[in-house]
């Protein structure tokens, strides 16, 4: 075989390896990007950030007119008792002295998946501005809070030892709540990566009721 | 001749064997998603830097005034005939199951900070939801992270470099602390089987963790928004 012939193979052979080395780079950072959706809170998300921002300052405003609100009926005696008696009934709503009802979604996990999975769900719903959330009816207060899967099948939410299939309910914007989770790299969109086969599914409800927390 | 056909086999079976690799790196690259990114991500990422900001720079102003609201609507008040002590006593229960009463009891103290020796290794906000979460599912009363009340309620994200936690603001290092009984929340917090990722990069120095238990602590009332647009009391 000629020299030239023999320097010219071996520049295209350099050059294929090099392109070689260079795909490989490539593909690499491409399975770290894709690693990195699968885990908790490192794929930063300015658009979601924002919509976080979005429903304090809502929420916030929201609360401001109705305190300014309240502050008005104060002018005249009997308006503040009414107004007092209307904090005690969003007291007792809030407290979950008293069943409560209202429009929102719904999302079944057909079998029992690590705790913080539902940490999660219930931090995204929360932050999409869920006002009650409740799994399996049983509605997250102080009276019960947090959650704990043990022997991987059953939920213990405080002290309610909860079976799967899972019902998480949310009352709130039923349209927000359900765009917030169908987002492509939402808590719920890697859940269901992880449970591969099994479908989780998410509905909108017109109205929800969950029960006084005893 | 016969060397030379040697030659050309090798050549040709490396060159056979680089190109099926080349076939399928090229085929998983193609199967890869694409990363969508503006033509100036540098004036997209300062824009919604600002947009942020705005958006904190706002809650800080209404958390203010929510705040002051409120504490007129408490001094209006007084001015009511005191409730009978079963009234009284009833709203105060409600105002403790919200979480809008101090608590002062014994319970824990959990420090969470950001690698000691590492720089890129920095607490996240998983980290806080899962301690947040052992101590409610422990039996936790009351819980505050750096001396604002957290309710069962509550969403933590990161925001730009802080945390939200509802709507406040938080940053590392956190002092958790969390009111109930101790030797429950103690020994919770030393099974192993519990926060086991924290632990581990605690142990590498990816993360400060430690905890005590504390005699008196005082978990202040939450000073958040709660609002109630949806839910109401069936009919």
């Amino acid at each position: 075989m000629k020299l030239a012939d023999k320097k010219i193979h071996a520049v295209v052979l350099l050059l294929i390896t090099l392109g070689i080395g260079f795909l490989l780079a490539l593909q690499f950072r491409s399975f770290t990007l894709v690693k990195r959706a699968f885990l908790r809170d490192r794929n930063p998300n300015i658009f979601r950030e924002i919509q976080v921002l979005k429903n304090v300052t809502d929420k916030l405003r929201n609360e401001k007119d109705d305190l300014e609100a309240n502050k008005a009926e104060f002018k005249s005696r009997y308006s503040t008792i009414e107004a007092v008696k209307k904090e005690l009934a969003q007291y007792k709503l809030l407290s979950g002295e008293i069943a409560v009802t209202g429009p929102g979604i719904r999302i079944v996990i057909p079998k029992a998946v690590d705790t913080v999975w539902f940490t999660d769900l219930a931090n995204s719903l929360i932050a999409a501005g869920a006002e009650a959330v409740a799994v399996n009816s049983e509605r997250i207060g102080s009276a019960q809070a947090g959650f704990r899967v043990i022997g991987g099948k059953t939920l213990l939410l405080g002290d309610r030892v909860l079976r799967p299939p899972f019902r998480i309910e949310a009352i709130g914007d039923k349209r927000t709540l359900a765009e917030s989770l169908l987002q492509p790299d939402s808590v719920l969109r890697r859940l269901e990566q992880t449970l591969k086969n099994q479908e989780i599914f998410l509905t909108q409800e017109g109205s929800l009721l969950f029960n006084a927390i005893l | 001749m016969k060397k030379y056909f040697q030659s050309s086999a090798h050549i040709l079976i490396t060159l056979l064997i680089t190109s099926f690799f080349i076939g399928l790196i090229v085929t998983l690259q193609w199967k890869a998603g694409i990363l969508k990114t503006s033509l100036y991500p540098l004036d997209q990422i300062e824009a919604q830097k600002q947009l942020l900001q705005i958006f904190v720079e706002e809650q800080q102003t209404l958390e203010k005034e929510v705040s002051e609201l409120r504490n007129e609507l408490e001094m209006a008040k007084k001015s009511l005939p005191e409730p009978n002590e079963k009234e009284k006593t009833y709203r105060e229960e409600q105002k403790r199951k919200i979480g809008f009463t101090e608590i002062i009891d014994d319970g824990v103290e959990i420090f969470l900070g950001d690698s000691p020796v590492a720089p890129e290794e920095l607490v996240r906000a998983a980290d806080l939801r899962d301690v947040i979460n052992l101590l409610f599912s422990s039996g936790a009363d009351a819980i505050a992270v750096n001396g604002r009340r957290v309710l069962p309620l509550h969403s933590i994200h990161v925001v730009g470099t802080s945390f939200l936690i509802n709507d406040f603001y938080a940053f590392p290092p956190f002092s958790i602390t969390a009111t109930g009984q101790t030797e429950v929340l103690i020994g919770r917090l030393q099974d192993e089987t519990f926060l086991s990722d924290l632990r581990r990069r605690s142990r590498e120095k990816r993360l400060r963790f430690s905890y005590q238990s504390r005699r008196d602590l005082i978990i202040p009332s939450y000073k958040g928004s709660l609002r109630n647009q949806f839910i109401s009391e069936p009919l």
